[in-house]
């Protein structure tokens, strides 16, 4: 267990080591996602429309993309000058490798969702009471499902020569269920009133959550290998 | 004298290409062995297969008696793996560098470690600067630091000397030889035969994935070696 622990902290030590030298991950996470915000905001006169009906979608399309964006970035970093290589010629185990990547990329997700969630609040004049624990509930799982997924997907897509194309073809069509979760549970959560059909949205993502970390853990050292 | 290495009728096809043809190798404990060839010659695809990363269409191999389909695991942590690829990388320290690969691989001690192989390849004082920062030749030192990091008992060391200056090529051929007389095995690729046939027991001559000659690394010396290579080429294309 004690070896397990060591390559998972060897991991996500290093991945925040790099990050926080580079900040190469985070800054494309932010970057994309407030560009995808600003364009909803353009899209959507925040002043027009009902922000529960925009906000939900315009968040996770900023988060999905950006996040995308990020993970590419991170695989590829990852493959610089043969680290894929260094991985593999190791014994450690890939279990461990992956739970250390996921908590790094999702340290990476959430921090960028931060920020990205701040300039959505200013821009569309979000009431700050409606940012409730579901609401965080919601943006942890809904990460969490996402980073589990994208997490094995990035190291497929960086061993295919279409690279940052392939990541979305592949991530978007599993990822479905959980977009649906979560921009579902987003809007009832913003919306004044009820909460009404919240607690099916949230076993969704729990469930969702699960299975592919799980799946993720065990596939992740056959994909590092294939 | 232990073989650690046996490969039987070993090849590789990438689609519809053999890259390597019904290759025999055997490497015994503290045995050096000089891969020969021109580009394309398979010595690349060759050390693919002996370091576990890629599995042989045909044939077999055992490392250290254990069957590479089946063992790459419990193999890979025995052996170290050099290449032009440093696969050091460059947002963290040297130290920092070494210091996750000792994790990967389960080792203790590992500060006494890690501080031991950087004064091995000199770059003690370096030890808390970014890899982004060094050279090609210091970062091919660290590589060979990081290679040695859990003392394994074969290096597979693939175009080593890649993009290294005259002074680089030397210090790093000064390094090997080293590991050479502490007993490690080492099977090798380059094109800089003067820096390795002196030390090497073994030559290997590929040609287009085909073993075409095996003998004493003191058959010839670097010139007739590079001499004979391009006959080879020429009776065979």
């Amino acid at each position: 267990m004690s070896a397990f622990l060591s390559v998972t902290r060897a991991v996500f030590r290093r991945d925040l080591s790099a990050e926080w030298r580079q900040k190469d991950v985070l800054t494309t996470v932010i970057m994309f996602g407030l560009l995808t915000v600003v364009t909803f905001v353009f899209a959507f006169d925040p002043a027009r429309h009902a922000r529960e009906e925009i906000v939900p979608g315009c968040l996770w399309t900023a988060y999905l993309f950006a996040g995308m964006l990020g993970l590419g970035r991170s695989a590829a970093r990852d493959g610089q000058d043969g680290g894929t290589v260094g991985l593999l010629l190791s014994p450690a185990d890939r279990g461990a490798v992956y739970v250390g990547k996921f908590l790094s990329h999702a340290v990476f997700m959430l921090a960028g969702e931060a920020v990205v969630l701040l300039f959505t609040i200013v821009w569309f004049d979000l009431d700050g009471r409606h940012l409730t624990a579901p609401f965080f509930l919601i943006l942890l799982l809904g990460t969490l499902g996402f980073v589990a997924v994208g997490t094995v997907f990035a190291v497929v897509s960086q061993k295919s020569r279409l690279r940052e194309v392939m990541l979305p073809v592949l991530m978007l069509p599993i990822l479905a269920p959980m977009v649906m979760a979560a921009v579902e549970g987003t809007a009832i959560v913003l919306t004044p009133g009820s909460n009404e059909g919240l607690g099916e949205w949230l076993k969704l993502l729990a469930g969702f959550d699960l299975v592919f970390a799980v799946a993720g853990f065990l596939l992740y050292g056959f994909v590092l290998e294939e | 004298m232990d073989t650690l290495l046996s490969a039987r009728g070993l090849s590789r096809r990438y689609g519809r290409n053999w890259a390597l043809s019904r290759v025999d190798l055997e490497v015994g404990a503290g045995e050096v062995v000089a891969l020969l060839g021109a580009n394309g010659a398979g010595k690349s695809t060759l050390l693919n297969l002996l370091s576990t990363l890629h599995r042989p269409t045909e044939g077999t191999l055992e490392i250290f008696g254990l069957d590479a389909r089946h063992h790459h695991t419990r193999i890979r942590a025995r052996l170290g793996y050099v290449a032009h690829a440093t696969l050091l990388d460059d947002g963290l320290t040297a130290r920092e560098n070494l210091r996750y690969y000792a994790a990967l691989f389960g080792l203790t001690k590992v500060d006494r470690l890690v501080d031991e192989r950087l004064e091995e390849v000199g770059l003690s004082r370096r030890a808390h600067d970014r890899v982004a920062g060094f050279s090609r030749g210091m970062r091919q030192r660290l590589s060979l630091a990081r290679a040695l990091l859990h003392d394994p008992e074969l290096l597979i060391l693939d175009e080593p000397f890649t993009g290294l200056d005259a002074a680089g090529c030397r210090d790093l051929a000064a390094r090997l030889e080293e590991e050479k007389s502490k007993g490690r095995a080492i099977v090798l690729a380059t094109h800089q035969l003067e820096r390795v046939l002196s030390w090497s027991d073994r030559a290997l001559l590929l040609h287009r994935g085909r073993k075409v000659q095996e003998s004493g690394a003191d058959r010839y010396d670097a010139a007739g070696w590079a001499v004979h290579l391009a006959e080879v080429a020429e009776e065979r294309t």
